[in-house]
């Protein structure tokens, strides 16, 4: 039948998420990256995250090319004879820490904890959000009910309280789930996505239950498309906004969970370097060598900044019924 | 049997001590060969100008254990007891070898081949109120039998006390009957002023020694046996004494300066009479306050005269520096008379093959480790594992240690390590094995610090090392006093001597017959029969010179083994504020509250 052609013309981007952008004009990824550019401190921000991606991808390279040892070379000799840490000098530039360690080359070796911590955790969490929170709007009825009180639940729990409880168990012995989550990296981001996933399950879940009562879901439907069909060329395509706008609200908050999670000794296990634990080990010696948290903080509030940034960009440009004067 | 409990007090000492840095003991003197000299020589004496009075302000970052002096274990508790508890003999701030008469009168004479003690009690010593009564011969068999009680449990009773006669039975008889304190037959008393104790063995050496610990303080049995029928007892909290200080109390001997955890507060105790005692007592009255977690802010504290004198922590590395260079008269470095060591353990593979130990001791780089806890201020490298002026110290080799290769570089030798892999199999001179070993250290400060220069070591010759930092108390309880935990490498553990005798270093940490399931302080669990047996003979042996040459060998054969990577014989820093004339009590290696006096008071 023709109507079915005529509704998956109309559904990928002419939805009712972008209604402005009527047909013939400009694609809408020509209009949102138009809008997105107006925003010269995005930009700004969008440069620094690309570099600050390359630098964690080349991170080996780079501290070869600057001439600092590696982040786990313990250099005694960069000590004072009491064994404290020594300030930025010339063979090392942000100093060292307690161990004799180079805090630049940390620095930089923490950026890749960070960023992946960042797009893994925040991606699991899209991933169980959205397919939890699609099938609650789209199934409704008991589904929907579990699905939802099961949120409200994870929701009341004091997520961060959780969060070190449950990194702390796995981060002993021999890990948990009977050994199937060994500590470190995995457990970070296994946590944070578990208990990351919620926010992101209740939109889609609105978003879908106003979706499938839309003339073009009624289209479809009328037209014999099954339900698997309706969900993933008719509904998703629509829901692709809200999904990037969230996520991007959702990977400083991962990026700040992972410190707080290292700070508090549960994240990344030593000796590999990560920001919050590298604040967390100077906090003590915070009097006697700044610099040991100035830089890894720096650091953070940089990349925090720049995702807030980028993020809040990306909502304007998205959704121009929400922007902001 | 009651060892194990016994030994699970025991080993808190060691653990509480070793962990946040306190102590026991060293030598006041500057004698001997130092290979790093002490550059600030703790004060053992108190100035010919010491003023009398003023309140002292302590500062703790922990409590007390017990202050029942049965039960008090820690080196903290030590500081408090040795100022409110006067015992059969004690110790001077500027003696560490020989305990001297106290509450006893005159030397007490060892008779029977070294099987028998007797000792002559001090006449009109009286305990501070509510008792007020004067001390006699049945208060000291009464502490020592009410330290078998299981609601007192005295740590150090069995491994020095055990060979009374009748201790066995007694020991049973307690486990029974609970809130009786039984009778010990080895310990009698002919009259009020003398006291007999008798040995299955010739023990007295290390039994007089023992005395001198808080079980030598007497307990008057009409007033704390009604506290000693609960479990754990309640006389702590009703403590009497004949000490100069007291717990500040109530009419009825309830303790009204004793908050725990926050508050202990010491006055006079008025029942003292100086004519009886050495100890001068300057002080009129003494506050501790505890809770101080951030050990730099406290030190700070006392550094700027906000505060006094530190209690139960030790300075951190970069308040040590500044105390160093900016409040020179304010810093003390008392010797503790203990080790720490990195304990790989023999039983598990590769580290059950002693030419991979050797390789892995050659490899370390000693110098870097004691960097984590203030470099070579803090105290002389560890060749061995008998610390300085304890005998046997010279006998094991002195500081240099007897010249065994893989101890002779402190800063590691990489080459001679890689010799040792080689004929341990290993043909490239690094670890090419399958097997994963695991670490378990402190999580957090100076001790994951020390755990993570080793890591890089061990990673270094190739071992795949699985690194586990957890807390202190779960490092000890949960694995590494945990043999069937299997942990391969405790790299923050050490031991503190209970008094100046090398069998209190030795027995309860290298002895394979002291492996225990749960607690154990055999942590390399090294069991050499040789070794064993050794040890067992040099127990009874009573002349000093012989004894201190029979546990130097010993320490040189536990050496050899090389069972762990011993690293430093460490100071306690003892800090004071500037109007204070700190006395530190060479013995405990902290704070002497009966000698210590205010400048200006």
């Amino acid at each position: 039948m023709s109507t079915g052609g005529t509704t998956e013309a109309v559904a990928p981007f002419q939805g009712p998420a972008l209604p402005e952008s009527a047909p013939g004009t400009h694609s809408a990824g020509q209009l949102f990256w138009r809008r997105f550019r107006e925003d010269k401190l995005a930009l700004a921000a969008l440069v620094f995250l690309v570099l600050l991606t390359l630098t964690a991808i080349a991170a080996p390279l780079i501290v070869k090319l600057i001439g600092a040892p590696g982040p786990n070379v313990l250099d005694r000799s960069a000590l004072d004879s009491f064994g404290t840490a020594t300030g930025p000098s010339a063979s090392h530039w942000f100093g060292v820490d307690e161990l004799g360690r180079d805090v630049l080359s940390r620095t930089i070796y923490g950026s890749r904890v960070s960023l992946v911590v960042a797009f893994l955790a925040t991606g699991i969490s899209v991933l169980i959000g959205v397919a939890l929170g699609l099938i609650a709007g789209f199934r409704r009825g008991w589904v929907d009910t579990v699905v939802s009180r099961s949120v409200d639940v994870l929701l009341a729990i004091p997520y961060l309280l959780l969060a070190t409880g449950l990194a702390a168990s796995c981060s002993f012995g021999n890990g948990c789930f009977g050994g199937t989550l060994k500590p470190g990296l995995g457990v970070v981001i296994f946590v944070i996505a578990i208990t990351s996933w919620t926010f992101i399950a209740r939109i889609v879940r609105g978003e879908t239950l106003s979706l499938r009562e839309k003339e073009f879901v009624e289209a479809a439907r009328a037209a014999g498309a099954s339900n698997s069909r309706i969900v993933f060329r008719e509904i998703l395509p629509n829901l692709a906004a809200p999904i990037i706008v969230y996520a991007s609200i959702l990977i400083p908050q991962v990026i700040l969970y992972e410190a707080a999670l290292s700070f508090l000794g549960v994240g990344v296990q030593p000796p590999t370097a990560s920001w919050g634990q590298m604040i967390a080990d100077a906090t003590g010696v915070f009097d006697s060598a700044w610099w040991y948290m100035l830089f890894p903080g720096l650091a953070l509030l940089f990349t925090v900044l720049a995702f807030n940034l980028v993020g809040d960009a990306l909502q304007d440009a998205l959704n121009p019924k929400h922007r902001r004067s | 049997m009651g060892i194990q409990s016994l030994r699970t007090v025991s080993l808190l000492l060691a653990v509480v001590m070793a962990s946040i840095g306190l102590a026991a003991c060293g030598g006041g003197g500057g004698e001997g060969t130092s290979a790093s000299q002490n550059q600030f020589p703790p004060v053992n004496e108190a100035p010919t100008s010491a003023k009398k009075g003023g309140t002292l302000t302590v500062l703790a970052s922990g409590d007390v254990d017990y202050l029942d002096p049965g039960a008090g274990y820690y080196q903290f508790t030590y500081m408090v007891d040795f100022a409110t508890q006067r015992t059969l003999v004690s110790w001077p701030p500027n003696e560490i070898e020989t305990p001297q008469p106290d509450l006893a009168e005159g030397e007490p004479k060892v008779t029977d081949g070294g099987k028998t003690v007797t000792f002559k009690i001090k006449k009109g010593i009286k305990y501070s109120p509510p008792v007020n009564r004067e001390i006699k011969s049945e208060d000291f068999k009464y502490a020592i039998e009410r330290g078998l009680l299981p609601g007192v449990a005295t740590g150090y009773l069995a491994p020095y006390l055990g060979d009374l006669v009748g201790f066995a039975a007694a020991e049973e008889a307690a486990g029974e009957t609970g809130a009786e304190a039984p009778d010990i037959p080895g310990i009698t008393t002919p009259d009020d002023r003398t006291l007999v104790l008798k040995f299955t063995k010739p023990v007295a050496a290390i039994a007089l020694q023992a005395l001198s610990l808080p079980i030598g303080a007497p307990v008057p049995e009409e007033y704390a046996k009604q506290f000693d029928q609960e479990s754990p007892s309640t006389y702590g909290q009703h403590l009497v004494g004949t000490g100069p200080y007291m717990v500040e109390n109530d009419s009825s001997g309830k303790l009204t300066g004793y908050t725990p955890g926050k508050e202990i507060k010491l006055v006079r105790n008025p029942n003292w009479d100086p004519a009886t005692d050495y100890r001068p007592a300057y002080l009129d009255a003494i506050d501790i306050h505890e809770g101080f977690g951030d050990t730099a802010s406290a030190s700070r504290k006392i550094l700027t005269g906000e505060s006094q004198v530190n209690g139960d922590f030790a300075p951190d590395p970069p308040v040590l520096k500044e105390a160093s260079q900016k409040y020179k008269e304010q810093l003390m470095l008392a010797p503790q008379g203990g080790n720490r060591y990195i304990a790989l353990n023999t039983t598990i593979p590769p580290f059950n093959d002693i030419n991979v130990r050797k390789a892995v001791l050659a490899a370390s780089d000693r110098e870097a480790l004691r960097l984590t806890r203030g470099g070579e201020l803090v105290g002389p490298i560890a060749t061995h594992f008998i610390p300085p002026e304890m005998p046997g110290f010279e006998q094991a080799g002195g500081y240099e240690g007897t010249g065994l290769d893989f101890l002779a570089d402190p800063g590691g030798n990489p080459k001679l390590a890689a010799s040792y892999m080689k004929k341990a199999g290993y043909p490239s001179g690094k670890y090419t094995g399958k097997e994963n070993l695991l670490m378990v250290s402190d999580d957090t400060g100076v001790g994951r610090k020390t755990a993570e220069v080793e890591l890089d070591t061990l990673q270094k010759l190739g071992f795949k090392v699985t690194f586990r930092p957890v807390t202190h108390d779960t490092m000890y309880t949960r694995f590494c006093n945990v043999p069937k935990a299997d942990v391969a490498i405790c790299p923050n553990v050490g031991w503190l001597k209970d008094f100046n005798d090398p069998q209190t270093i030795l027995d309860p940490t290298f002895n394979g017959e002291a492996i225990q399931p749960v607690n154990n302080s055999n942590w390399p669990q090294l069991n050499v029969p040789k070794i064993n047996a050794a040890m067992d003979r040099a127990k009874l042996i009573s002349d000093p010179a012989k004894r201190a040459k029979a546990w130097g060998e010993i320490d040189t054969m536990v050496t050899e083994q090389a069972p762990a990577v011993p690293w430093i014989w460490d100071y306690f820093p003892s800090i004071a504020s500037k109007n204070v004339a700190n006395v530190v009590n060479a013995f405990n290696g902290d704070t002497d509250l009966s000698f210590t006096s205010l400048t200006n008071p």
